[in-house]
């Protein structure tokens, strides 16, 4: 094979990410933008800048300050009048429960109390929330939807369900001060306290619980806004490839000045790092790894002192050292001041349950003989755990799961202790639920004896916690503890102690008529 | 359907996984077959075999995309097919100016090849430190076997300029390699 036909055989493995971005990324032109009329453009605005008026007493109502004294509000039951079954934590939420499997289809959010506030039979619904915070300020429902993709009426309600405005546009977002509208032509920022419009014809944005950065791919320039609504900073497009580092819930934005040397910025848009490396790769407890004419280093952010010096990639930082790249091209685990504390292995898995750099555990992975090796971060050896005809999969630090090559579970295994856990069903997929913070949990679904799909919520160590479900695979958790669950042939709302919040009316497999006559509840079409 | 969702049915071994994969990816895998081969009917063939390896290969693996572990497949099987094809000297396809274009990569000693595996480690290294725009032009071109025209539609180009910066990528590629000491 000719060397050219060989790098075009071998494009084939790059990463699955490239493949996927390059795929689906587009960088469109704006025309429509330039052309529009004046006149539709104003009003637009001020229809967006009233509603967002409109609407902005409604969202102040639902903030009700621990101490303060609402009249208005329902009194809750006292302790003596609660249910048998604990008093819920939920109270004020919203739970958006799906009726059917489809991507757009039907929808109800259902309140803390089985009230159903906002239905849809074919669209979307979804909490409008504030990113940097995660407060729900509005329901948002979006129905008779034939393309998604082209901007249409949005009705927002508040928490109650009561109607306050519609908008056309394709998504609302918000976080801080910030109101992001994506019309589907452009993005639009509103100011959530001054009820104005802040800016305009953006072709792309990324909205994060602390920034917002929108494009304009016409000039090439990016707008870094902070969640007060204040433009922090400008930069250039082909300065600012999308890379953002993470750390403590705050990003970074990896810039590369005009000579091609990359730096960090804040969401400030202050410098973290000045631009003078070649790389900045990874960051973490307030440091952050360089590269710099193929030596790489860890730095301090705060001081620039360098912390560590490597000839080879360094891919992690925790509290107690560091993960890099040998010069076999294997990996490996070091101690601060350099020194080995883990063998060479195909990877090194740093585990951090709390994702707060302090590692509870090192795991090497061997798959020449298919054996995860735990370590301390001393290097002391904790168990050897093979993985034979079988992959491992880590649930947290004191737990993972051997899954057979038929895809199967066989065990869990207690990493501390070494006693395998084998479970009561054979499940075929097992997941963690990862928005649920309160403990690891996962939905394992298997088949019963007559070949029905059953899943369950089990902890990290295979205990049930709520048997059966739902008939499907998968687990949607709506939050505060709250799962979609099919109950009498029916889709409802459970808790996890098996309480059922609320129950639909709509069977399994039904699929909803639109006659809003015959469905009266169906708040969005009678409003 | 989600990515998920289809997924659970291949884990079910559910044949209802091969409809999903059809009606979501199934166009996505005929029109990167088809740009590779130019033959409709060596095409679907290709794609029909993905589905096959696919059902095999999920269980046990769980792709995080599963867009592009069937691109993945497709292409493979594509590429395998013109080599094929062109052996017996049928066929059109799409991949010798690809091939041509990407002869200005090569330098060194060609008997010194570097295994595929690592050939793609490093080309996966080298796309990542690219810009955005950068990467995806060259992905399009030399990953999706697009034409320079469909690619300047896409992306609202000038031909010129894609060719442009094909062009600088590639340099940047040549110099990466000899950086990396391959020899191709």
């Amino acid at each position: 094979m000719k060397a050219q036909d060989s790098l075009l055989h071998a494009l084939t493995d790059v990463g699955d990410d490239l493949v996927e971005e390059a795929g689906h990324l587009t960088f469109p032109a704006s025309p429509l933008r330039r052309i529009l009329p004046l006149a539709a453009c104003c009003a637009f605005i001020l229809g967006a800048a009233l509603a967002i008026q409109t609407w902005k007493p409604s969202l102040e109502a639902q903030i009700i300050l621990p101490d303060s004294e609402d009249t208005a509000q329902e009194v809750l039951p006292s302790a003596e009048d609660a249910p048998a079954t604990e008093v819920p934590e939920t109270t004020g939420s919203v739970y958006i429960l799906k009726l059917d499997d489809e991507i757009y289809g039907a929808r109800q959010a259902v309140d803390f109390e089985g009230n159903v506030l906002v239905e849809v039979e074919h669209g979307e619904l979804y909490l409008l929330k504030d990113e940097s915070t995660g407060e729900a300020l509005a329901i948002c429902a979006r129905d008779n939807l034939e393309d998604a993709e082209i901007a249409s009426p949005i009705d927002l309600y508040d928490l109650e369900g009561t109607y306050l405005t519609t908008i056309e546009a394709l998504r609302i977002s918000c976080t801080g001060n910030v109101i992001q509208v994506n019309t589907g032509e452009e993005y639009r920022y509103f100011s959530r306290t001054a009820h104005a419009l802040l800016a305009s014809g953006f072709e792309d944005a990324d909205l994060r619980g602390d920034f917002v950065l929108a494009f304009d791919l016409d000039t090439g320039m990016c707008c870094l806004f902070d969640t007060s609504g204040s433009m922090t900073a400008t930069f250039r497009t082909e300065r600012y490839d999308g890379r953002l580092l993470e750390w403590d819930g705050k990003h970074y934005f990896v810039i590369t000045d005009e000579q091609g040397r990359e730096g960090l910025m804040d969401t400030s848009g202050a410098w973290v790092l000045e631009p003078a490396w070649d790389g900045v790769t990874a960051m973490a407890l307030g440091q952050a790894v360089v590269s710099l004419d193929g030596k790489y280093q860890v730095i301090d952010l705060d001081s620039k002192e360098i912390l560590f010096t490597w000839p080879y990639h360094i891919y992690q930082i925790h509290a107690e050292g560091y993960v890099v790249e040998t010069e076999d091209g294997w990996q490996q685990a070091l101690d601060l001041a350099g020194q080995p504390v883990s063998d060479p292995a195909f990877r090194i898995e740093l585990l951090d349950d709390e994702g707060d750099g302090q590692v509870e555990l090192i795991q090497e992975v061997q798959t020449d003989n298919q054996l995860a090796v735990y370590r301390r971060t001393d290097g002391t050896l904790v168990r050897e755990v093979s993985f034979q005809f079988g992959e491992l999969y880590q649930l947290s630090a004191r737990t993972a799961t051997f899954r057979k090559e038929n895809g199967n579970l066989e065990w869990i295994i207690d990493v501390e202790t070494g006693e395998k856990i084998y479970l009561a069903h054979e499940y075929f997929y097992l997941e963690i639920i990862d928005d649920y913070d309160e403990a690891i949990l996962c939905c394992g679904s298997y088949r019963d004896e007559n070949n029905n799909l059953r899943t369950d919520i089990l902890n990290e160590y295979g205990e049930v916690i709520l048997p059966d479900v739902l008939g499907v695979v998968g687990i949607q958790h709506l939050g505060d503890g709250v799962f979609a669950a099919l109950r009498n042939g029916r889709r409802a709302l459970v808790r996890l102690d098996g309480t059922i919040l609320y129950e639909s009316d709509v069977p399994v497999g039904y699929t909803m008529q639109i006659d809003p006559e015959a469905i009266p509840t169906y708040a969005c079409y009678l409003l | 359907m989600e990515d998920n969702a289809i997924l659970a049915l291949y884990f079910a071994r559910d044949e209802r996984a091969l409809d999903e994969t059809a009606n979501k990816y199934g166009e996505r895998c005929f029109a990167l077959s088809y740009q590779i081969l130019h033959c409709r009917q060596d095409a679907e063939e290709c794609v029909n075999d993905t589905y096959i390896r696919a059902w095999n290969a999920i269980p046990p693996s769980k792709p995080t995309f599963l867009g592009a572990f069937l691109l993945k497949i497709v292409r493979n099987l594509s590429l395998s097919a013109y080599q094929a094809a062109r052996a017996q000297k049928r066929g059109g396809g799409r991949l010798e100016p690809l091939s041509r274009e990407l002869a200005d990569c090569v330098t060194g000693n060609p008997e010194a090849l570097l295994e595929a595996a690592e050939l793609s480690r490093l080309l996966d290294r080298f796309l990542r430190s690219l810009s955005q725009k950068e990467r995806c032009l060259f992905l399009r071109r030399y990953w999706y076997a697009d034409s320079i025209s469909d690619i300047a539609a896409r992306y609202h180009l000038s031909a010129g300029t894609v060719k442009s910066s094909l062009h600088r990528t590639r340099a940047k590629l040549k110099a990466f390699l000899q950086k990396e000491g391959v020899s191709l």
